[in-house]
């Protein structure tokens, strides 16, 4: 994709924060070419035993393509709105390639020595997460927001709060409603084992 | 579900999850009147709750992103990639097929670029001819070693599909027992590489890869040897920073690899390790909360492994309930309030934790509180001298864990190993205590140290060495012994049993003394009588009275059967040994019965405390007690059902069981090869136990493939056991260690090889020293040695003329002499005398030893006939023929005074010594007088038969 320079996603979130709705659309497929670079690009220079961050990809991406002008609280609610679907997108999409080539056993060898604790969820449980998110999603999409916030973009629950102009305290009675019903979803729909 | 419905869901669900269950119930119940369905949905998400607020999304799903965008080589030497599998600090790790020299699917370990790839490689390369040596089913093969083409190094290694231990464990639900078993397993492979001299160094769950073969869990450690590869510039320094940053991981990482002091890094490391893996897979976290621990700076982390002491498994699983207790209540007093984001993660998941091991908190924390507790911190000791010295040594202290047995690990002291040990009853701890130190303390170190320092050097050095090296323990040890003495009277005294003058009592005169008084001693105490009683019987038997020995054991069983307090494996023991001194004495059906007996107490206690093993031992017993042989395919059949039930980990009631079943097959229907393979079931199982109290079901064992054409295994299994004993550093079975030598040269003895003898006559002379090197009559264990030497088994079953010849050894007649000179037991020197004289043709010198024990026994016991006609027969044997033909007509007569008749021996021998003195009538005459005694069955025994033969033979100039 033709590099689109340094000020057009700030055009765009301009326009989106005037109420043109039609600029979401240009603006995801760029934000989403970029953290897949700085992905990449990241990952290849990590020293051995660090880990890369989600939210540190996210904001190095808001960085890059907004730089110093602030785009005002609409427009960076508008960035890292679109960042976090982008970031959404790019790993259920990772998910599905990986579930098409495995077998099943893909978790061994698995080797989690960085430094992050948590070892992410098998592929399936992802897929079937995001099915049950699609779900909530049309329930409310404010919710889905969260999510994708919180959990794809790795946004803190202050950040989450300020992006979507809420209180941190109703993102947290929010999140517990979110995890409890994401989590009976899945329960009553467990990913079929390949 | 519309949005007004939705919405209803969670405007209740907000309002209920902050009640109390009770206070939810009733409030539901209120609001959705009438609407069943609303109702359900909420309570449905209200039941999830808990669970949902776990792990559940707690991790970020980005990291997969990352790294696969990092598109893998498509081939690399011989080696095709198929598929990634995972991924890590160090770089990925993918499947791949080897094309060549074999076809075989590996995995490949690519690091990243930018380490050291030449060095790896070269460090890789020197660790490959140790690496080669290890071959263990749950260890992953390294196969290979490289660089790739943009210059990254690779390993190839076995591929092992599975799941990290922790996350297996979790997932499959095992409980506390499962988890225990499979760590084991671990123990037993990481023990295999330390002996191989491999230390793993970075031993941590996402290494240990556990995978389901057959519906059985099974580990494999992987990246054996690798860390040391990756790390080892900074491993024996620091392993923990690469310019300046964090490397591996912190959580599992020993204090001397987190150091700065240069400490060089051991198989302790290891241990720790696997410490930090035990506490997680009992607690399900690590012993040092990680969100915290990661968020430190470098030093602080450092500092804490170093440093800070671990919270207790127990101790930390019960803090997670307090904590979870208290906000439950906090949060139904108070408004309703949002869990902050740190504790939702770990004040709520001690029900799911308890869940992953199929339990309830409370008893997950009940099973974690003592030995598990001491276990765990054991091997996680700061200072590596305080760990448990080797995997093995863990991997024991927890099979021990599983039967109830101490465990070595335990607060500062012995405070504790004392209390399991007594605990039964406090009366007669004091009396049975030191009756047992009595009885042990003097074999402590004796026979163990000679055999280990003669042993070592049998070949290499001249027996008279060795003999001086026995001799130096024997002195020191003669100290110990008059700590012994002192102890069993110091035991009397304080029981007021001793009588007047009572040193000069014999052991068995002291038992006899002891049993009369204990009725009044432990009047009214059933369990505190039962325990002496067997003690004192189990004493009795060592010295070889075994009316008494039953009598005792057979009280002490019945008073404490019924008694809810007993001691089941006590039950099993004693009954074993009854059985065995039947067996031994040739009273076939009484053993079997007595057998039966502690195959039911065993039955019934893996009943009440492994089901499932109980069921499939009691299948076997009722398949297999019947009047027909069964097949050795039955046999096998009921061994791998039980075996299914339980994995390699059996309680030792199982062995009692198994001997059980051994003797009643044998009593029945002889050898079989379903009876080899049951004795080897045995075997394995007592295998686990080296250090316990199962002297009396091994013996048995040993005894069983003491038959004809059997005498190599026989060798084999009691290579085994000393072995096996010699690496036990516990001193609690000092007793089995001279049982032990001494059954391996008696087994050598039996072989018969000329290259054994060596070796089998100091194993016998020295376990005859360590039970003889004392002052004085006291010596239980040396009457059983001393039959040995003499030729005699240690049941009176004469040895074969081969034998007897293969043990002329100068050592064995000084040793004999010696033991003679000190001896005090008529009967037992009487014996020693016979098995010599028994056969014509030795020298003449030993014969003037069994004479001059005859003497001893006459001196002893003057005017016993059957002494003074082992007294005649020497007094020939040696050359007397005169004085042989006086003291044995002083023997018949004092025997026909008796009102046993005239023995046929007795004549036949004065024929013998008649003829020697040229004198043929008269020796024609007294064998005629023989030949006519003969005629009546009841007078003649296989000895007679013997010595009337050879008279027959002499004189008719054969």
């Amino acid at each position: 994709m033709e590099d689109p320079g340094p000020g057009a996603v700030t055009r765009l979130l301009e326009q989106l924060t005037a109420g043109d709705d039609r600029a979401a659309a240009s603006l995801l497929p760029l934000v989403y070419a970029e953290l897949r670079r700085l992905a990449r690009s990241r990952m290849a220079k990590l020293p051995p035993g660090q880990t890369l961050q989600p939210t540190a990809l996210v904001h190095e991406a808001y960085v890059r393509l907004v730089g110093k002008q602030d785009p005002g609280w609409d427009g960076r609610a508008h960035f890292f709105g679109a960042a976090a679907r982008a970031m959404r997108d790019i790993i259920v999409e990772q998910a599905r390639r990986k579930a098409r080539r495995k077998h099943g056993d893909d978790d061994q060898h698995a080797d989690p020595d960085e430094i992050a604790v948590s070892i992410e969820p098998p592929n399936e449980d992802l897929l079937a997460l995001n099915e049950a998110l699609e779900c909530l999603e049309r329930d409310d999409p404010r919710k889905a927001q969260i999510v994708m916030l919180r959990y794809f973009a790795g946004l803190s629950r202050e950040e989450t709060a300020e992006v979507l102009g809420l209180t941190v305290r109703t993102i947290d009675r929010e999140w517990r409603f979110i995890k409890t019903w994401l989590y009976t979803q899945l329960a009553d729909h467990p990913p079929t084992p390949p | 579900m519309s949005d007004d419905q939705f919405q209803r869901v969670e405007e209740l669900f907000q309002a209920a999850v902050d009640l109390t269950p009770a206070d939810r119930k009733a409030f539901l119940a209120e609001r959705c009147e009438g609407d069943p369905a609303l109702r359900a949905d909420v309570e449905k998400l209200l039941a999830n709750y808990e669970r949902a607020m776990g792990d559940f999304m707690q991790a970020s799903p980005v990291e997969s992103l990352a790294a696969a965008e990092d598109e893998p080589p498509a081939r690399i030497d011989a080696y095709e990639l198929l598929r990634k599998l995972g991924e890590g600090g160090f770089g990925e790790v993918y499947l791949a097929e080897q094309s060549e020299p074999v076809r075989r699917q590996v995995a490949m370990k690519i690091l990243k670029l930018g380490m050291d790839s030449r060095q790896i490689v070269a460090r890789f390369e020197a660790e490959r001819q140790a690496m080669a040596l290890m071959e263990h089913p749950h260890i992953a093969k390294v196969f290979d070693a490289g660089t790739c083409e943009r210059g990254r190094p690779y390993f190839a290694m076995e591929y092992v599909p599975g799941l990290p231990v922790t996350k297996f464990c979790d997932d499959q639900e095992l409980d506390t027992q499962q988890r225990l078993r499979l760590f084991i397993q671990v123990c037993e492979a990481v023990q295999h590489a330390h002996q191989k001299g491999i230390i793993h160094r970075d031993i941590k769950p996402s290494n240990i890869m556990v995978g389901l073969i057959d519906g059985q869990a099974v580990p494999k450690i992987i990246d054996f040897g690798i860390a040391k590869a990756l790390l080892q510039p900074l491993t024996d320094k620091t392993m923990f920073t690469v310019s300046g940053q964090l490397v591996g991981t912190p959580e599992y990482m020993s204090p001397e690899q987190a150091g700065t002091s240069g400490q060089n890094v051991d198989t302790r490391t290891d241990i720790y390790s696997l410490g930090v893996i035990l506490y997680e897979l009992l607690t399900g976290m690590l012993p040092f909360a990680a969100p915290a621990f990661r968020s430190k700076g470098i030093e602080e982390i450092q500092r804490i492994i170093r440093e800070d002491e671990p919270v207790k498994p127990s101790a930390r699983l019960s803090s997670l309930r307090s904590e979870s207790g208290a906000r439950a209540r906090r949060t139904s007093r108070d408004a309703p309030e949002p869990p902050a984001g740190e504790q939702e993660s770990d004040t709520s998941s001690i029900e799911v934790i308890a869940k992953h091991h199929r339990t309830d908190p409370r008893t997950l924390c009940r099973t974690l509180k003592g030995d598990l507790d001491w276990i765990t911190m054991k091997a996680m000791e700061k200072e590596r001298t305080r760990r448990y010295a080797s995997a093995s040594e863990l991997a024991a202290d927890i099979r021990r864990h599983l039967v109830h047995e101490p465990v070595l690990a335990g607060p500062p002291g012995a405070s504790y190993r004392m209390a399991k040990f007594v605990r039964r009853n406090k009366a007669a701890v004091a009396f049975t205590s030191v009756i047992m130190l009595a009885l042990v303390v003097g074999m402590i170190g004796t026979s163990w140290q000679a055999i280990r320092a003669t042993r070592a050097e049998a070949d290499a050095r001249a027996l008279a060495e060795s003999e001086a090296e026995i001799r130096g323990v024997a002195q020191r040890d003669a100290t110990r012994a008059r700590a012994n003495i002192w102890c069993l009277h110091w035991a009397f005294a304080a029981g007021s049993i001793v009588a007047e003058g009572g040193e000069d009592l014999t052991l068995s005169q002291t038992l006899d003394l002891a049993v009369e008084r204990i009725d009044e001693t432990f009047f009214g105490d059933p369990l505190g009588e039962a325990s002496i009683r067997s003690t004192i019987g189990d004493a009795y038997r060592v010295i070889e009275e075994d009316d008494s020995a039953i009598a005792q054991l057979a009280l002490a069983y019945e008073l404490q059967k019924d008694l809810p307090g007993a001691d089941p494996y006590e039950l099993m023991r004693i009954l074993a040994n009854v059985g065995c001194i039947e067996r031994d004495r040739g009273h076939g059906e009484e053993a079997v019965r007595w057998w039966t007996e502690s195959l039911d107490v065993a039955v019934r206690f893996l009943q009440s405390e492994y089901p499932r093993i109980g069921q499939a031992v009691d299948d076997m017993r009722r398949s297999l007690f019947r009047d027909d042989p069964p097949s050795d395919q039955e046999v096998l059949a009921h061994v791998n059902a039980v075996r299914a039930t339980s994995g390699d980990i059996m309680p030792l009631a199982v062995g009692y069981a198994y001997a059980s079943i051994v003797v009643y097959l044998d009593e029945r229907f002889g050898t079989s090869e379903g009876l080899r393979i049951l004795i080897d079931e045995t075997l394995k199982i007592w295998r686990q136990f080296p250090d316990k109290h199962s002297d009396t079901l091994l013996r048995e064992v040993i005894r069983f493939p003491a038959r004809p054409g059997d005498e190599e295994r026989r060798v084999e299994i009691a290579r085994e056991l000393v072995e096996l004993l010699l690496r036990t550093t516990i001193p609690t079975n000092q007793l089995g260690h001279s049982v032990a030598a001494g059954l391996l040269g008696e087994a050598l003895v039996q072989r018969g090889r000329p290259e054994d003898r060596e070796e089998a006559i100091q194993l016998l002379v020295a376990s005859y020293r360590g039970v003889w090197g004392r002052p004085g009559p006291q010596s239980p264990f040396g009457a059983r040695a001393l039959g040995r030497l003499s030729g005699r088994s240690s049941r009176g079953m004469l040895m074969s003329h081969a034998e007897q010849r293969y043990l002329q050894h100068p050592a064995i007649w000084e040793t004999l002499r010696e033991g003679i000179e000190q001896e005090d037991d008529p009967a037992l020197l009487d014996s020693v005398a016979r098995a010599m004289i028994q056969y014509p043709g030795l020298e003449a010198e030993h014969y003037d030893i069994a004479l001059e024990a005859a003497q001893r026994a006459d001196d002893l016991a003057p005017n016993d006939s059957g002494i003074i006609r082992t007294l005649g027969t020497a007094q020939y044997r040696a050359g007397n023929y005169d004085e042989a033909v006086l003291t044995l007509t002083r023997a018949d007569s004092l025997a026909v005074e008796a009102g046993r008749g005239s023995i046929p021996a007795n004549w036949a021998i004065i024929a013998m010594a008649h003829h020697q003195l040229g004198d043929a009538e008269q020796a024609q005459t007294a064998l005629q007088r023989a030949r006519t005694l003969m005629t009546d069955p009841t007078a003649s025994d296989e000895e007679c038969h013997a010595f009337f033969r050879e008279a027959e033979a002499l004189l008719d100039g054969r």
